[in-house]
C-alpha cells in the first residue's frame, strides 16, 4: 500500500440518469506512468476533475497520497501538478508572469529546471498570453507542471497543439519525471505517445473501465495477427478454435487467433507456406478492437 | 450561398445583444413615462410651468448635462428635453459597450474564428455583426415608440402618434451612432478595453463640443458639429426638426462603411493600431492571491472610482441652482418628496439626495458587474488554474468578497468627497455628506450578498438576475416617485427602503439590516460554492 499513489473505489459521477463515470476502481503505483484512454465522452476528463476535487462524486471516492481527494484536497494539491487540455490563462499577463504566478500559488518550483525547460520548449516568456498560439499557451502549463517537480503529474491531453518536435521534448520530460520517481497520470488520444511512455494502460468506455494492465498483458489477452502465403490454395482454417477474421486473397491468408496457436500452426505448416508472419497487436489495434466490440455489441 | 448561411453571424450577435436591448428599451420607455407623468401631475397651472421653464431654461449646469431645453412650459417639451438628455447618455454607453463586446470581445473569445472559417469574409462578418446590432436597436426603437405612443394617449399628456414615433427615432440615434463608432474602434484597436476607451473618448469629445455649444452663444455652432448635438437638434416633442436626421444617418453609414472597409484590411486577431505584445514582467503582485485578484480588477475599479468622483463632483456642484429651482416649485418639491420619502424637503439637500440615489444605483451596478466577473472566472475556467493548486475555494472567494467590500467602502467615501468638493458654495456639513456616503454602501453590500448567494446556488443566473434586481430597484423607485404605486411593489425595490441622505439622516436600522443580509448572503453563498461542482460554460 505504501507505493500506491492514487486509488479510486467505486468512483461514480452521474448527471441525472446519465453516468459520466460508473464505479471506477483504479490504482496507480508510485513512479508509474499510467495511460488513460477512451474516446470523446468516455469520462476521462470527468475522472480528472473528480480527482482534483473540482467536481464532487455521486458515490465512491478517491485517495491520493493516502489522503481523501475531496476532503483533503489542499494537502493533495501541494504534491500534484495538473495540465489541462485547453489552456485558459489570463490574457493580460506575460508568459513569464504566468509561470511566476503558477509557481507562487503552487508553492513549489525548481527554478533552474524551469529555465532549462523554457529553453528546451523554445518558449518566449516575454510575450503576453493573448499573443501566444494555442501550442505556446500549452507550453506554459507544461513548463509550470514539470518545473514544480510534483510527486504526481495529472496530464489531460497535454500535447494538444504541440508540434512534433515539442511533443518529443514532452516525452523526454515525462521520462525524466519517471526517472525521478514522479508518478504520471496521462490522459491522451495519441496512442503512439501512450505506447511509448506508459507502463500500464487503462481504457475507459462510456464511463466504465473496460481494460487495465500493461501492454504485454493486453496483448496476451488479445488476438495475434497471422498472415501466410502458399504456393497452392491456402488451407481451410475457419473451423479452428480461437481463429477469426479469416481473409483469403489468392494464395495469401490472414487471420486473428486468440489463445493457443499450436493447432493453427500445425495446419498452416502442413500446407507448406512460402512466407509466414505473426504479429502482436499495436495499442491502436487493441483500442480499436475494444471499441469495435462495443459497436458490434450495440448493433 | 443561402441567405440563412450568409446571415448566421448577424443573427447570432442579434440574439446575444437582444436581451440587454430590450431591458434598456424598457428603461428608456419608463424614463419617458416618469418624466411626462411627473411633469403633468406636478405642474398643472400655466404659472407653475412658466416658472419651471424660466428656472431650468437658464440653468447652465442642466444645459451642459441634458442639452438646451425648448418649450419647457409644455409636458411634451419638458419630456422631450429631460428624457432625451438622459437617454442620449445611456444609449451611447450601451452602444460603446455592446459594440466593443460584439467585435473585439467575441474575436478575443475565438468565436469569430468559427464563423470566419465558414462562408464569409472579415468584411461580410463585420457587416453581419453591424446588421445584428442595428436590429437590436430597432427592437429598442419599437419598445420606446410603443411606450411613448401609449403614454401619449393619456388625457393629461396627449402626444401625437407621429411625434411619439419621431421621439423614439431620436431616442435610439445616439446608441446607433456609437455602435458604429465602436465597430470602427474595434477594427483599429487591439483589445476590447482599448476599443471601448477609444469609443468613450469620442463620446466625451462629442459631449464636450455639445456642452460648450449650449452654454456659449459665441461657440453655439459647436452643437452642429457634434453627433450628440445633431440628436439634440432633432428636438422631438418640441417642434420636431427631422432634417437633422440627415447628418446622423450619413454619419452612421459612413462610419459603419469605414469599419467594414478597415475590417478587410486586417487579419483576424490583428488590429490597425499594433498592439504591444511583449512586456517586462512585473511580478510584485503575483506572489499572493489577493494582490493578484486586485491586479485583475484594478483597471476597471479605478476607472469606476474616477468616474464616480467626477460624477459626484459635477452633479453636486449643481446643488445650489437646482435647489433654488426646487424651492421655487411646489410641484417638483412634491415629486421629490415622494422619492426621498419626506413630507417636506429643502432644495439643495433634496437635489443632493437624488444625486446620491443615482450614485447608489451606479455603485450597485459596479458590484453586480464585479460578482458577474467572479462567476465568469469560473465559467471560463480561469479559476481551475488556481483551484488545482493548494488554494481552497473559500480562500479564493472570500478574498474576492473582501476586495469588493473594500471597493464599496472606497466608492462610498469617494462620492462623499466628490459631493463635498462640489458643494463648497452651499452650506452642507461634511459630516452629513460622510453619513450619506456610508448610507450609499448598504444597498451595494446587500447586492454583493445576493450575488454571492445566486453564484452559490444558480451560478449561470448570477449576472442576469443581479442586473435585473438593480434595474428593477431603480425603475420602481423612479416610477414610484411619479405616481401612486402599490406598496407591495414598492417594497421590492432595495432603494425604496433606504433613507435618502443627506436630506434626512440615514436609517441605521435599515443600513444594518441590508449589510447584515449581505453578510448572511455571502456566508451562505460561499458555503454552497464550496460544496457544489464547478460549472464552466
Amino acid at each position: 500500500m505504501e507505493n500506491v499513489i492514487l486509488q479510486t473505489r467505486g468512483l461514480t459521477k452521474r448527471y441525472g440518469s446519465f453516468a459520466a463515470l460508473d464505479s471506477l476502481d483504479l490504482t496507480v503505483q508510485k513512479g508509474e506512468v499510467l495511460g488513460y484512454l477512451g474516446p470523446n465522452g468516455a469520462g476521462k476528463t470527468t475522472t480528472i476533475r473528480l480527482l482534483l476535487g473540482l467536481i464532487k462524486p455521486t458515490s465512491g471516492g478517491a485517495e491520493i497520497f493516502g489522503l481523501d481527494a475531496q476532503k483533503q484536497k489542499i494537502a493533495v494539491h501541494k504534491r500534484l501538478a495538473y495540465v489541462p487540455g485547453e489552456a485558459t490563462l489570463w490574457p493580460q499577463l506575460t508568459g513569464a508572469e504566468t509561470l511566476h504566478l503558477l509557481a507562487e500559488i503552487h508553492g513549489q518550483v525548481d527554478a533552474e529546471y524551469r529555465n532549462e525547460l523554457i529553453k528546451r520548449f523554445q518558449f518566449e516568456p516575454d510575450k503576453k498570453v493573448r499573443a501566444y498560439s494555442k501550442g505556446n499557451r500549452q507550453k506554459i502549463n507544461l513548463i509550470a507542471a514539470f518545473a514544480s517537480r510534483a510527486d504526481l503529474l495529472v496530464l489531460d491531453e497535454p500535447t494538444s497543439g504541440l508540434d512534433p518536435l515539442m511533443e518529443q521534448v514532452f516525452r523526454e520530460c515525462v521520462l525524466e519525471a519517471k526517472k525521478n520517481g514522479q508518478t504520471v497520470f496521462l490522459s491522451s488520444h495519441i496512442l503512439d505517445e501512450v505506447e511509448a511512455l506508459c507502463d500500464r494502460v487503462a481504457i475507459l468506455r462510456t464511463g466504465k473501465l473496460v481494460e487495465i494492465g500493461t501492454l504485454e498483458q493486453m496483448r496476451h489477452l488479445s488476438a495475434v495477427t497471422v498472415s501466410a502465403t502458399f504456393v497452392h490454395e491456402p488451407p481451410s482454417i475457419k473451423h479452428l478454435k480461437g481463429v477469426s477474421n479469416v481473409h483469403i486473397t489468392g494464395q495469401h491468408i490472414t487471420c486473428q487467433v486468440v489463445g493457443p496457436i499450436d493447432e493453427l500452426l500445425a495446419v498452416l505448416s502442413a500446407a507448406k507456406p512460402k512466407t509466414f508472419l505473426s504479429r502482436e497487436p499495436s495499442l491502436e489495434e487493441l483500442f480499436l478492437s475494444l471499441y469495435g466490440a462495443e459497436d458490434e455489441h450495440k448493433s | 450561398m443561402s441567405i440563412k448561411a450568409s446571415t448566421v453571424f448577424g443573427r447570432f450577435v442579434a440574439r446575444r445583444s437582444l436581451k440587454l436591448a430590450i431591458i434598456w428599451g424598457g428603461v428608456f420607455g419608463l424614463l419617458v413615462a416618469s418624466s411626462a407623468l411627473a411633469y403633468a401631475t406636478a405642474y398643472t397651472t400655466d404659472a407653475s410651468r412658466a416658472k419651471i421653464a424660466s428656472t431650468f431654461g437658464n440653468n447652465i449646469g442642466l444645459k451642459v448635462l441634458l442639452g438646451a431645453p425648448h418649450n419647457l412650459a409644455t409636458t411634451a417639451g419638458f419630456t422631450g428635453w429631460r428624457s432625451l438628455g438622459t437617454i442620449i447618455i445611456f444609449g451611447s454607453i450601451w452602444g460603446i459597450l455592446t459594440a466593443s463586446k460584439a467585435f473585439r470581445g467575441e474575436e478575443a473569445a475565438g468565436r469569430w474564428e468559427s464563423f470566419l472559417s465558414g462562408q464569409t469574409t472579415m468584411r461580410r462578418a463585420t457587416a453581419q455583426v453591424l446588421g445584428g446590432l442595428f436590429s437590436s436597436v430597432a427592437v429598442m426603437y419599437v419598445i420606446v415608440a410603443l411606450a411613448t405612443i401609449g403614454l401619449g394617449t393619456l388625457h393629461n399628456i396627449q402626444f401625437t402618434i407621429s411625434a411619439s414615433l419621431f421621439f423614439a427615432v431620436a431616442a435610439i440615434c445616439s446608441a446607433a451612432e456609437f455602435l458604429a463608432v465602436g465597430a470602427l474602434a474595434s477594427q483599429l484597436m487591439p483589445t476590447r478595453a482599448k476599443a471601448a476607451t477609444m469609443t468613450a473618448m469620442t463620446f466625451g469629445l462629442a459631449f464636450v463640443l455639445r456642452a460648450i455649444g449650449n452654454v456659449s452663444a459665441e461657440f453655439h455652432w459647436l452643437v452642429n458639429v457634434s453627433p450628440l448635438g445633431w440628436v439634440e437638434n432633432l428636438r422631438p416633442l418640441a417642434g420636431s426638426r427631422p432634417l437633422w436626421l440627415v447628418p446622423i444617418i450619413v454619419f452612421i453609414i459612413a462610419i459603419s462603411s469605414l469599419a467594414i472597409f478597415v475590417a478587410g484590411k486586417r487579419d483576424h486577431g490583428e488590429s490597425i493600431v499594433a498592439d504591444k505584445d511583449t512586456a517586462t514582467p512585473k511580478t510584485g503582485s503575483l506572489n499572493h492571491l489577493l494582490p493578484f485578484a486586485w491586479r485583475l480588477i484594478r483597471p476597471t475599479t479605478l476607472a469606476w472610482c474616477a468616474g464616480l468622483l467626477i460624477l459626484s463632483t459635477a452633479f453636486s456642484s449643481l446643488a445650489k441652482t437646482a435647489g433654488q429651482a426646487f424651492d421655487a416649485s411646489p410641484g417638483i418639491d412634491q415629486a421629490l418628496s415622494r422619492i426621498s420619502q419626506q413630507a417636506s424637503t429643502t432644495g439643495a439637500k433634496t437635489f443632493l439626495s437624488i444625486v446620491f440615489l443615482m450614485l447608489m444605483t451606479i455603485i450597485m451596478l459596479v458590484v453586480a458587474n464585479g460578482v458577474s466577473a467572479m462567476r465568469e472566472e469560473e465559467a471560463d475556467s480561469y479559476l481551475d488554474n488556481l483551484l488545482v493548486a493548494p488554494v481552497g475555494r473559500l480562500r479564493w472567494l472570500s478574498g474576492r468578497i473582501v476586495l469588493m467590500a473594500v471597493t464599496i467602502t472606497a466608492m462610498g467615501l469617494i462620492v462623499a468627497v466628490g459631493s463635498y468638493i462640489g458643494t463648497r458654495n452651499v452650506h452642507i456639513a461634511a459630516h452629513d455628506l460622510l453619513l450619506a456616503g456610508i448610507n450609499v454602501m448598504a444597498p451595494a453590500a446587500f447586492i454583493l450578498g445576493i450575488g454571492i448567494l445566486i453564484m452559490g446556488f444558480k451560478p449561470r443566473l448570477t449576472s442576469p438576475l443581479l442586473h435585473a434586481l438593480v434595474a428593477w430597484s431603480f425603475i420602481i423607485q423612479i416610477i414610484g416617485s411619479a405616481g401612486n404605486i402599490n406598496h407591495y411593489i414598492l417594497d421590492t425595490s432595495i432603494l425604496h427602503h433606504i433613507a435618502l441622505a443627506p436630506v434626512v439622516s440615514p436609517n441605521w436600522r435599515v443600513v444594518l439590516t441590508l449589510v447584515g443580509l449581505g453578510v448572511v448572503g455571502c456566508i451562505v453563498g460561499m458555503l454552497r460554492f464550496k460544496a457544489r461542482d464547478l460549472e464552466s460554460e
